[in-house]
Parts: structure tokens; C-alpha cells; sequence
């Protein structure tokens, strides 16, 4: 095809036209960005992960530092961070691996100075082929530039800077494809995990099932989060790290095991998780607090492997005693029983 | 360097930005170019880039030695010197391997047992491409079509021209020489149409080839034989995803190539509404085809032979082809198919050719679908041992696919294999590009909208375009083009 085929004798095609042109479509694609950065689900949790940290970074008084994924975000964020009083903070956000918690203790780390305790969740499903990689990569990945390492980026430089573009960024378009196929079909999987009350402090889906259903969804679910526990590299990698990290600025690290009921940690093989704790050990790890036993009531839970309110602020009480010093003495509303 | 890559968004504009800068100096422009080119090349690995550039000064050499020499003999010899070096740079890297084994295999059905040297050796990516490309410059300087250059400059950039240089097309000396040999002017809409084919080859790679690869890399390497319907299903998405994937590799580096004022030869020309085998090769790998007819067709004897060894040349030349494209018998497979489609047209000519083409629409309509859906399924069928892992398990798919197995449902087995959704967007993006290429047939690319045409048909074609590149492009990162391992 030859220029003339473009070039009209009636309106030519001038450098000019092309690039308002040019300026139009970037101005478009800038408010798109923007629109989905502020207007989607996807990127309102980006926004909490990052309020997280910044929060534990400003905090006065924060010693103890807690990561890991929704079973700590679930049972400390609410009471925990909301405690003006409380020398703790959890920085624990649904569907971190181990290389998101890494990220996000070294960087509050870079800018707290008060820290001398990191509690990590060392749940077994933490160290499955399921927490390999995680969907909140990207929000992490912030976190790498900022400091300056390239070690836990996927791509390398150039990808991940282009992966803050929300357009560009792979997870979010994932996301959002399946919001706009949920929102073409006529019936929507039941999410899983937080959020599945149906009425705050009354009944969940999960209290409402018998126990035999309890049993067999559990099950169910262990069985597959259980998946590849201690045969992937990638956590013991990113645990390595934590520890290496908390070992250069003399802190001390334990290893929490939170509560779920008792069919979805039978999953979990005892040898792979006995292989988990001596790698753990042998890397620096202060102590494990094991508490995955700890609550067996339904009424203490949302489902079989996160707990409610209630269940939290029963967890608070028993698991503040269990480290070195106390991180949480209990809110007024919550009275914690030493 | 990938075009789908982040690099390249950041490197693109980087050459532009120089390139322009220096618009008032040709040399300078073509330095810029050949610098470029090579670190476009060396992003992949830069020790290969020994290899570029030591075939490339011989090529250079060997042309102007043929200036200097008057004796057709003396000439010749440095012809067969470009050639011999060029064809055996690539026998090495591409060939020695396979040759080694399949001579132990052959003695071995014999019950001799000879020691395998084979070597670990790494193919350099687009060495297919760029000595064929050096090859057509020796050849017409030595058919004195084209004058040989002395600026090593300018030759070096045509041979690592980096838009095209990793997978084509294959430019010919006499098309692309010329362009680095005088100043390239860039207009607006030449430059604007370079970055609409470009979309389109992003369009195509990103969210038909990819997509596709999902299910093809996912049904392809099962280790159990599939049902029919399975089959029918991967080796359609396997058309589509080789197809988009290069053409759409060819229509970023002929958008790429437009930014920077050159043209290159179309790759593509809707090859899957052929009517034809022989018209499917000159829709597909234009610049291949053609390559393997002026240099190997036609130096055989073409078509002014008899009817017989015209038969035996077309075999001979897609066989060829067919090595070309990898140290596979399953490729010499694909290359024969293709001969064997091709020899009936020479021996009895398109028997269906004039109802094709007849005023009653009742007997063209009809007639153009069905030549249409035979060609294609043959060339289905070719794709199966193209993609197969080995001759065998490309029968047993073809076995599968004539068993009643191809009347059952494959959706359990896709949902099982996890390729479903990806199925899904890859058949919304292969809908998208069929009916877009149908509407544009005639035109260079899907997107080639004149400035006269209803601002209501283009904008909304690029828009669309777009949107289904940032929303259904494949999300597991970037996927290599399928022709860089040829």
C-alpha cells in the first residue's frame, strides 16, 4: 500500500491530525486508568494492602509485627489494628504467599525502626503448590522497586513498572474478565472465604451446616490447599528470606499456626509439615505457636478455615500470652482473657 | 527482544526518537539502524551476535569480490562460497543433530550400534531468516540484478534490519537494499497505518495466538491419546494460533518497519480463504514461498519441464520447505503433504477453477465454500504433524479423528485439561479476525482503513480492536513467537 492511498486530495493526513490524535487516545487511555483504579474491587484492595502497611509503618509503639494470608488477616486485623493501645499490627492480607509478606515486613521495617518481633503464619497450606504465586503479585511488586530489588520480580524491571499500569496489569485483567463473565451469567459461584456472612454477628453459611457437612467441606477444602506442602521451593525460598532479614537487624521471628478445624489440618501429611518446622528451625525461627487446634466451636468460625469475630477475639486472647512480651492487651469492648 | 515484551515499548520509541533526529543523514540513520538492530539481537543472547555479523562481512566480501573479478568461473566461486558458508552455518546449528541421529537410527534398524556425537547446540534464533536474506543479495549480485554495495553500513543494517530480522518476511536484496541506499520518507498517514498493522499484529498475536497456545501446548503434550473431538479442537486452535502468531509477528514488523520509512513485501494475504493449495502458498509465507520458487523451483526446471518432473520438483521444493522449518521428520511430513496437495494441479489442472468463477451465484457461492473447506481441511490435517511431537502420535491423532470419537462432546475433556476458558476467548478472537480479515480481504491488513472511509466504520473497529487487546490478551506473560525456533 502506497502513501497516496491515504494521502486525500480533499483532506490530507497531516502530522498535526495524527498527533491530536495520538494525544486523544493517550488522554483516553489515562482516564480509563484512572477509573479502574478507583472505581474496581481489584484495586480498592490494592489500596488496603498498601493503607496496611503504611499504617504499621506510622503506627507509634508497634513491636510486634504480624504477615501471612486471610486466616491472620481475618482473626487480627480487625481487632489488633483497630487497638490504639496495642503494641502489635498485622499487615496480613487475603491471598498473600510468602514472598508478599517478605515484601511488605521489609518494607515497614525500612520505615519503622520500633520492631522487634515478626510473627509470620507458618500454616502449612502457606508453604503449597497454591501459594507458589500469589493474585496479589502486583500490589508487592511496588514494594521491590521501592527498594530497589530485583530478586522477587517475575519479569524483571520493565515488566513489573508497566504491570502498575492498571490496564497493563495481568492480575487485574484477570479480574476483570471475570467480573464481566459473572456479570453475563445468570448464576454466581457462592466466593469463598471472607465476606461469606449473611448476617453480621448472627449466622453464617458455615453454622448453618451440620457437622458432618462441616467435616466433608473441610476436607474438601484442606485436601486442596494442602497440595505440594513442603515440595515447592518458591515459599521455603521467601521464608528463608524473612528469616535471613530478621536475622541482619537481630530480630526475633515466630511462626504462628492459626486455628481451622480439625478435617482441614488432617489434610496436611505430618512428615511434610515436620520437614516444614525443621527447615523453618534450622533457618532461625525463634518458636512455633501452634494454635490450629486451639478453637473448636462452629460459632467460632466463618468457615473451615477462617474465624469470626468471635473466634478472634478468643484467638487474641490466647495467642498474646504465647509471645515474648504482650502485643495486645485487649480493647474495652473485647476484654482479654489472660 | 520480543516485540510483545515491555523492552520493546521502551526501545521503540528510543530508535524512533534517535532515527528521526538524524533525518538529514542517511549514513548516520543507517548506523543508528544497524546499531539498533543489534542490540535488538543481542537483548536475546549477544554471543550469537559473532555469527550475524561474521556471515554477514562474508556476504558483504563475496559481492564485492565478484566486482572485482571479470571470469564467470572466479565468480562463481564466490558465490558458492556465500552459499556454502551461509547454508552451512545453518546445517550446523539447525541440521547437525538431526542428521546425526537419524544416521545412527537408520543403522541401528540395521542392528549396527554406532556411539552418538551429537552436541549440545543451541539454535541461534532467526538464522533461518537472516542467511536466506543475505543469500538473495549474493545471488542477484552474481546474476548481476543487483549492484553489490560498498558501504559495509548499509549492507550490515540490511541483513540485521531489526523489524524483520528474527522471522521475516525474507526481503529480497532488490526490494529492501534500495531503501537503505536513499533518504526514507516518513508521512503522517504512513505512519499512522504503521501503527494501526501493528495493533493488528498485537491484536493477533496477543489475543488469538496466545490464547490458542493455551490450548494447544495444553492437549498437544497429553501423554494419553485424545478423543476426536479433542483433537478436532486442538488442531483447529493450532491453525489459528500459528497463523495469527506469525502473521501477526510479520504485521508488527511491517508496521514497525513503516515507522522508520521503509516497506517491506506482505507476508500474509488471508491464506485460510484459499481456494487452493497452490493458492494457500502464495496467501502464505509469501516471502518463503517465493523465496523457494525463484531459488529452488525454478532453478530445477519450474514449469517448463514436463508435466512429470514439474511433479517431482514441486515435491522436492516443499520438502525442502519443510526442513526449513526444523530437524524434524515431522516437518518433511508437513513439506511432502504440501508437495502431494499441489501435484494433482499440475497433472490435471483446477477442475473446479470455472465454476468458481461463474456469473450464477447459485453455482459460484456453493462451489467457493467447498474449495474453501477442502483446502483448509487439508491444510488441517498438514498442521497435525507440523505441531505433533513425532510422526507416530500425529498418525494416532489423524487415527482419533476418523474414529467415531470425533462425534462426542470434548467440553468434559477441555474443562478437565483446564483449557476451556482460554478456548473461549481464543474462538471470540479468531471470530473477530476472521470476519475482520473477510471484510478487509483485499487489503494489506485488517485495519487499513483509508482516510476516506466513515469515521463511524474505522474508529470503531480501532477501538474495539484495542479493547480486546488490553481485556482478552493472554495474562501468563510474554510468549514467544512460534517461528523464532525456525
Amino acid at each position: 500500500m502506497t502513501s497516496s492511498t491515504f494521502n486525500s486530495e480533499h483532506k490530507p493526513f497531516s502530522w498535526g491530525r495524527l498527533l491530536l490524535q495520538f494525544a486523544s487516545v493517550l488522554i483516553v487511555f489515562a482516564f480509563a486508568n484512572v477509573a479502574v483504579y478507583y472505581h474496581t474491587e481489584y484495586f480498592e484492595k490494592a489500596r488496603a494492602n498498601h493503607e496496611l502497611v503504611d499504617l504499621a509503618a506510622r503506627k507509634p509503639g508497634v513491636r510486634v509485627l504480624f504477615a501471612g494470608d486471610s486466616h491472620v488477616a481475618e482473626a487480627l486485623n480487625g481487632g489488633l489494628n483497630a487497638d490504639p493501645k496495642a503494641t502489635g499490627f498485622s499487615v496480613a492480607f487475603r491471598g498473600d504467599s510468602a514472598r508478599e509478606c517478605f515484601a511488605k515486613i521489609r518494607r515497614v521495617l525500612e520505615l519503622s525502626k520500633g520492631i522487634d518481633t515478626i510473627a509470620v503464619s507458618v500454616d502449612p497450606h502457606m508453604f503449597g503448590t497454591g501459594r507458589v504465586e500469589s493474585s496479589n503479585r502486583s500490589f508487592s511488586d511496588r514494594y521491590f522497586i521501592a527498594d530497589g530489588d530485583s530478586s522477587g520480580l517475575r519479569q524483571g524491571w520493565l515488566p513489573t513498572l508497566l504491570d502498575q499500569v492498571p490496564l497493563f496489569n495481568d492480575d487485574f485483567v484477570q479480574y476483570l474478565r471475570r467480573v464481566l463473565l459473572a456479570s453475563f451469567s445468570t448464576h454466581r459461584s457462592a466466593p469463598r472465604g471472607a465476606g461469606e456472612i449473611l448476617q453480621e454477628g448472627v449466622a453464617t453459611t458455615w453454622q448453618l451446616l451440620s457437622d458432618d457437612e462441616r467435616a466433608e467441606q473441610a476436607r474438601r477444602t484442606g485436601d486442596m490447599d494442602h497440595r505440594g506442602v513442603g515440595q515447592e521451593q518458591q515459599p521455603l525460598f521467601w521464608y528463608g528470606r524473612i528469616l535471613e532479614l530478621a536475622r541482619e537487624r537481630h530480630l526475633s521471628v515466630i511462626g504462628v499456626r492459626f486455628p481451622v478445624h480439625s478435617e482441614y489440618s488432617a489434610q496436611a501429611s505430618v512428615a511434610d509439615v515436620a520437614n516444614v518446622d525443621e527447615f523453618l528451625h534450622s533457618h532461625g525461627l525463634t518458636k512455633i505457636v501452634d494454635l490450629h487446634d486451639a478453637l473448636a466451636d462452629p460459632g467460632d468460625f466463618e468457615d473451615e478455615d477462617h474465624v469470626n469475630q468471635t473466634g478472634a477475639a478468643k484467638l487474641l486472647a490466647l495467642l498474646a500470652p504465647r509471645l515474648d512480651h504482650l502485643f495486645y492487651a485487649g480493647s474495652p469492648a473485647e476484654p482479654a482473657q489472660h | 527482544m520480543l516485540f510483545n515484551s515491555a523492552e520493546y515499548l521502551l526501545f521503540l520509541p528510543i530508535v524512533l526518537g534517535v532515527y528521526w533526529s538524524l533525518s538529514k543523514q542517511l549514513r548516520a540513520q543507517n548506523a543508528w539502524v544497524l546499531l539498533a538492530s543489534y542490540v535488538f539481537y543481542g537483548w536475546w543472547d549477544w554471543r550469537f551476535l559473532a555469527l550475524l555479523f561474521g556471515t554477514t562481512l562474508n556476504d558483504y566480501l563475496c559481492a564485492i569480490g565478484m566486482t572485482r573479478f571479470e571470469h564467470r568461473s572466479q565468480r562463481r566461486a564466490l558465490l558458492t562460497a556465500s552459499i556454502v558458508v551461509n547454508l552451512g552455518v545453518l546445517g550446523f546449528f539447525k541440521y547437525y543433530n538431526f542428521f546425526v541421529t537419524s544416521f545412527i537410527d537408520a543403522f541401528a534398524r540395521l542392528g549396527v550400534e554406532l556411539h552418538s556425537p551429537t552436541l549440545k547446540v543451541i539454535l541461534p534464533i532467526g538464522i533461518s531468516f537472516y542467511t536466506f536474506q543475505a543469500l538473495t543479495y549474493t545471488i542477484s549480485v552474481y546474476r548481476g540484478t543487483v549492484k553489490p554495495t560498498r558501504d559495509p553500513i548499509t549492507f550490515f543494517a540490511y541483513v540485521a534490519f531489526f523489524p524483520q530480522l528474527v522471522a521475516g518476511p525474507i526481503e529480497r536484496a532488490g526490494h529492501l537494499l534500495p531503501q537503505f541506499q536513499k533518504p526514507r520518507v516518513v508521512s503522517a498517514a504512513g505512519f499512522a497505518d504503521g501503527l494501526r498493522q501493528m495493533t493488528w499484529g498485537f491484536f493477533c498475536k496477543l489475543v488469538v495466538a496466545d490464547n490458542c497456545a493455551v490450548v494447544v501446548n495444553g492437549l498437544f503434550d497429553q501423554p494419553v491419546p485424545l478423543a476426536g473431538s479433542v483433537v478436532l479442537v486442538a488442531s483447529l486452535c493450532f491453525a489459528f494460533q500459528i497463523y495469527a502468531d506469525f502473521s501477526g509477528y510479520s504485521h508488527i514488523a511491517l508496521g514497525t518497519a513503516r515507522l522508520l520509512g521503509f516497506e517491506l513485501m506482505q507476508n500474509f494475504a488471508t491464506p485460510y480463504f484459499a481456494q487452493s493449495v497452490p493458492e494457500f502458498w502464495r496467501r502464505w509465507h509469501i516471502s518463503l514461498s517465493t523465496w523457494f520458487r525463484d531459488y529452488v523451483y525454478i532453478p530445477l526446471g519450474g514449469s517448463r519441464v514436463g508435466k512429470g518432473h514439474q511433479a517431482l520438483n514441486l515435491m522436492a521444493t516443499f520438502m525442502l520447505s519443510g526442513l526449513w522449518h526444523g530437524a524434524n521428520w515431522t516437518f518433511v511430513v508437513w513439506g511432502f503433504l504440501h508437495g502431494a496437495y499441489s501435484v494433482p494441479r499440475v497433472l490435471i489442472g483446477e477442475p473446479l477453477a470455472r465454476f468458481a468463477q461463474s456469473a450464477n451465484a447459485l453455482v459460484r457461492i456453493p462451489t467457493v465454500l467447498f474449495r474453501v473447506a477442502l483446502t483448509f481441511t487439508l491444510v488441517l490435517v498438514a498442521w497435525i504433524f507440523f505441531r505433533a511431537r513425532d510422526v507416530r502420535t500425529a498418525f494416532g491423532m489423524i487415527v482419533q479423528l476418523l474414529s467415531p470419537s470425533l462425534l462426542t462432546s470434548p467440553v468434559a475433556a477441555l474443562r478437565g485439561f483446564g483449557v476451556l476458558s482460554s478456548l473461549g476467548y481464543a474462538a471470540f478472537g479468531i471470530a473477530v479476525l476472521l470476519i475482520l480479515e473477510f471484510l478487509q480481504r483485499d487489503k494489506p491488513h485488517a485495519l487499513a482503513f483509508d482516510d476516506q472511509s466513515p469515521l463511524l466504520r474505522r474508529w470503531p473497529a480501532y477501538t474495539a480492536v484495542a479493547a480486546f487487546v488490553l481485556l482478552l490478551r493472554y495474562t501468563g506473560g510474554s510468549l514467544d513467537f512460534i517461528y523464532f525456533q525456525f
